[in-house]
């Protein structure tokens, strides 16, 4: 047995893991007969019919012919996966802090720098006086639209800096 | 609960005149947006009224006042959002009386009914009506008993959801009538209702501010209403304990809440904000002509009432033997 | 002719220049916000609401007309240009409207959705005026098992519209299935799959999955890709206008979409929502024209016929509204909201006992949809504009926008959070080569459907021929199933192999 398809061989396991994960936990909840569901049904039969479609696709993954490229997931881009999402962690942690971490909230402000100099890593290359101007121009931005005029509850500064 | 009630307005009236300097002292609240929570699908009984409220609201706590619709389950997902919120009185959460019954339904509530909140005040109570399709072979409360009775595991009763007063006001009709049917929850009144003018169910308890448009316009019938007196507004309209089913009552009320922990100005802030805008001309008749009586119970009082019909749906959902998963 | 003397009467109460300047406040306040990521046509208006309280009734809604027209055109602006729909019918613009947006031809395609949702407005305005009565019987005539086979409908479309393998595109409706069921159970009261974490309690937020999926892995995998392939070059942006041939192709679409638009509209609850999707998948079932652009690849009319379909929709769903007085949306609720604080009661009385309001009403969101277009037409050219931003400066602030938009719809950083996940969830999805579209919609059809699922067991008594006894839902079943023949047909299947291959 050999993968002819890389790539739908992948998302058949994805499809038999996240279909077997929902069906296991729907077991937990009361199930019901056909007449009277309970809140489990209705998942349970899904996630049951998710685990079997992926093994179906995963099966057909190892016989299908090759595709044109055989199927390659190829190359994943892990520099902007890995700096997108941490600037995306670090903006929700800045704004609004993490308690469980004694990280106090720092705010609007202070978080749009760092997801701006966290994300600007995303691309190859970058020009930091050009990032740095765009944050500072970011910030004006979302403070005006964002903070005066659609008054949303944000926090903008440091917290201890209001106290 | 009415002698109570005249006793409760004294009491509230009271304590918003001594606390009202309080809330003078504290000028800090509010300073932002207030959220009211709604646990009802747009359109139901409770989110008409919040949106009724708000402007007044707004004008008396001179912030704006935004409705948040958070419906499901009963009030419950709504009720666990405001439960959850800060108690800061920038999220108070409208309830209605299900939200003393949820607890008997549902032994894993992710909030106290009682002690996960801060009570401001019951400001309003709301009979129901028993509803039923114009056309239906039962006209009233003793024809549908007999029709149950003749065709035993026939009808459908819809519901705004499981749990909430309309559900329990049915499975109480149940224990006290022996009325047999199969219970069918729709997510509101509003979808149950248009289910019932479809005749998909056959009848339904919905607050008489929701069926007084529709039985007007001859898309649905009262047979009945569950308060302990007819009322002034369907006089013709028998209660359902003189039409068969004797010491029948199941009252539904509205309130609001704040996370416990509120501080006590803001409390009497809020009080006094609501009481001012239900006394208010405009809200007071809006109020009258939707089948809402005004009245103020108080903090304590209120928490009394919450405690009192906990107890008394918890029997109900014990008899009926539902509870919800 | 008292259509003609009703309709005068609405443009006498709703045609004065105040009225006027209210529409175009409301138009223009709602593009802007609209454009927003993560605030929506409910978020728009529920924030714009308090603004009109102190206006007469007629001015307030047709300023909340404006604003709802407003935010759902913004919406589908961003899902144009920079791969963000804004709300749920904006799903399927994203496909063929970015894919154009890259090729040079946002202008085209922004005008197409501009003109489509205005001439679908007109006829919707059109049916509520002259049908309204006659058609709130339909919304009788739909109950749980009908929905039920509506929604397998439109969840087999969304499978067949799917370019790719038929047998992912399946796997990914049940994942978003699977994901609508996170949160409390409708019927128990039972919190499913939500670890205890209060902010699921409501489940996941549609935005905050659309924000990451498209938004988040839409930047992933554009900065994964070289260079020359991620940048729009500045000289491709060309004609702000439509060519002589965009017209002809879109013309039918328009046709087309506004007809599917108009009938789902009426159904309260789901209808509106599967309308854009259906007349996509429609559209997709019509031969191409000879060197006509293949669908998913920047073709107009797969731009045009949505955006008619969900305009016609949002002014056909009023009249579940104005004939039994039941809000079929939230948005419409937050309508009735605003007519209640005006002491009107929206239900069948309406037309009889305020006939001045009611046509005032309807007038009013034909002036509304005029509004629009008056207003996004010389917009288009600053839109497209903004393809000029250099990348590295546009990656960035999408990364930022929707991060304070996830963030405002719980005021909680879980909310930011999700939008990350679901960004890196939506990348592997693209190296997987499986499509967002059926997993975005089954998410979206979820609930109602697992509901409807319910109710109609109980009224059934547990039986299952409940689906196939009533006419309305058999018919939907059996073109559900002929659809299923159409795509597993051998012909077609080798269609969409070739179609799977040229990517």
């Amino acid at each position: 047995m050999s993968i002819k398809n890389q790539r739908d061989f992948v998302s058949g396991l994805l499809f038999t893991t996240t279909g077997a994960v929902f069906a296991v936990g729907a077991a937990s909840y009361s199930i019901g007969t056909a007449a009277r569901m309970g809140p489990g049904y209705f998942p349970l039969v899904l996630g049951i019919m998710l685990s079997a479609l992926g093994i179906v696709v995963t099966v057909r993954a190892t016989r299908a012919g090759p595709d044109e490229d055989g199927g390659k997931i190829g190359a994943w881009a892990w520099r902007p996966l890995l700096f997108i999402l941490l600037a995306n962690l670090a903006f929700g942690a800045t704004l609004a802090g993490v308690p469980g971490l004694s990280l106090p909230s720092l705010g609007l402000i202070p978080g749009i720098y760092a997801l701006i100099f966290i994300a600007s890593h995303a691309a190859a290359e970058r020009n930091l006086r050009e990032v740095a101007g765009l944050a500072t121009g970011l910030s004006v931005i979302s403070y005006v639209v964002f903070v005066l005029l659609l008054k949303l509850q944000l926090p903008v500064w440091p917290a201890f800096f209001s106290r | 609960m009415a002698i109570a009630r005249r006793h409760a307005i004294i009491a509230v009236c009271a304590c918003v005149m001594g606390c009202g300097t309080n809330a003078d002292v504290d000028q800090s609240y509010p300073t932002r947006p207030v959220r009211l929570i709604v646990g009802a699908a747009p359109g139901g009984g409770s989110d008409i009224l919040a949106r009724k409220l708000s402007p007044g609201l707004a004008e008396n706590l001179g912030q704006a006042v935004v409705v948040e619709n958070k419906p499901g389950a009963g009030g419950v997902v709504g009720a666990s959002a405001g439960a959850a919120a800060a108690p800061d009185g920038y999220t108070l959460t409208l309830i209605s009386s299900s939200h003393a019954s949820n607890s008997a339904l549902n032994a894993s509530l992710p909030y106290d009914p009682v002690e996960s909140y801060s009570p401001i005040v019951l400001f309003a109570l709301s009979p129901q009506a028993l509803v039923v399709h114009p056309d239906a072979p039962f006209k009233t409360v003793d024809e549908l008993l007999a029709y149950s009775n003749a065709n035993p595991g026939r009808l459908n009763m819809g519901s705004s959801g499981v749990g909430g007063i309309p559900h329990l006001s049915g499975e109480l009709l149940k224990t006290m009538s022996g009325i047999s049917f199969e219970h069918i929850p729709f997510k509101g009144g509003g979808e149950a209702m248009l289910a019932l003018m479809a005749r998909r169910i056959d009848f339904l308890f919905v607050t008489t501010s929701t069926a007084r448009a529709p039985a007007a316009a001859g898309q649905l019938r009262i047979i009945g209403v569950a308060s302990a007196e007819r009322l002034s507004e369907f006089p013709e309209v028998p209660t359902i304990s003189e039409a068969g089913v004797p010491g029948y009552e199941a009252s539904n009320w509205a309130g609001v809440l704040a996370p416990a922990g509120t501080p006590a100005d803001v409390v009497a802030t809020v009080a006094d904000a609501f009481l001012e805008t239900i006394g208010s001309e405009d809200v007071n008749d809006w109020l009258i002509q939707e089948g809402l009586q005004p009245v103020a119970i108080g903090p304590e009082e209120f928490r009394g009432v919450l405690r009192s019909d906990m107890a008394k749906w918890a029997k109900v959902a014990t008899d009926a033997r539902i509870g919800a998963n | 002719m008292d259509l003609i003397a009703n309709l005068s009467l609405g443009f006498h109460v709703a045609f004065t220049p105040g009225n006027l300047a209210f529409a175009f406040t409301g138009c223009l306040l709602g593009t802007l916000i609209g454009v927003l990521p993560g605030i929506g046509p409910l978020a728009t208006i529920s924030m714009l609401l308090p603004a009109t309280y102190a206006l007469p009734p007629v001015s307030a809604l047709i300023m909340l007309a404006g604003i709802y027209y407003g935010a759902q055109y913004g919406g589908s602006t961003t899902a144009i240009l920079v791969n963000l729909p804004g709300d749920a019918s904006a799903v399927v613009t994203v496909v063929d409207g970015h894919r154009m947006a890259r090729l040079g031809r946002a202008g085209p395609a922004l005008a197409a959705a501009g003109i489509g949702s205005f001439f679908a407005g007109c006829v919707g305005v059109l049916v509520i005026a002259a049908f309204a009565p006659q058609l709130a019987d339909v919304a009788f005539r739909f109950g749980p098992a009908e929905y039920v086979s509506l929604m397998v409908l439109g969840l087999i479309g969304a499978v067949v519209i799917a370019s790719g393998s038929l047998l992912k595109a399946v796997g990914m409706m049940l994942v978003g299935l699977l994901l609508a069921s996170i949160g409390t159970d409708v019927n128990s009261g039972v919190a499913r799959y939500t670890g205890g974490i209060p902010e699921l309690a409501d489940g996941i937020s549609f935005i905050v999955i659309a924000m990451g999926v498209f938004g988040y892995g839409g930047i992933i995998g554009n900065l994964g890709s070289p260079k020359s392939e991620r940048e729009i070059p500045i000289s491709k942006v060309k004609g702000l206008l439509l060519s002589w041939e965009d017209c002809k192709r879109i013309v039918p679409a328009i046709l087309r979409g506004t007809a599917v638009g108009t009938a789902l509209g009426i159904l309260p609850g789901g209808g509106a929502t599967v309308s854009s999707f259906a007349a996509y998948a429609i559209e997709k079932k019509t031969k191409l024209h000879d060197g006509e652009v293949p669908f998913g690849e920047g073709n107009i009319r797969g731009v045009a016929a949505p955006e008619s379909a969900n305009n016609a929709a949002s002014q056909t769903s009023f009249i579940p509204l104005l004939t039994l007085g039941i809000p079929p949306n939230a948005v419409m609720a937050l309508m009735v909201g605003a007519m209640m604080i005006h002491n009107i009661q929206p239900g069948p009385q309406v037309m009889t006992s305020n006939p001045e309001l009611f046509w005032g009403l309807i007038v009013s969101m034909w002036i509304g949809n005029a509004m629009l277009i008056i207003l996004n037409l010389p917009l288009i050219a600053i839109w497209v504009k903004l393809l000029r931003v250099p990348y590295h400066w546009l990656f960035p602030a999408i990364v930022l926008f929707c991060a304070i938009g996830a963030y405002s719809t719980h005021y909680s950083p879980l909310g930011i959070w999700m939008v990350g996940l679901f960004g890196a969830i939506g990348y592997a999805f693209a190296k997987l080569e499986l499509e967002s579209a059926p997993l975005l919609l089954g998410f979206i059809l979820g609930p109602a459907m697992e509901e409807n699922l319910r109710r109609a067991m109980l009224l059934s008594r547990g039986d299952w021929s409940t689906f196939v006894t009533s006419g309305v839902s058999a018919t939907f079943l059996a073109v559900s199933a002929l659809l299923v023949l159409i795509a597993l047909r051998p012909s077609v299947r080798e269609k969409r192999e070739e179609v799977f291959l040229e990517e």
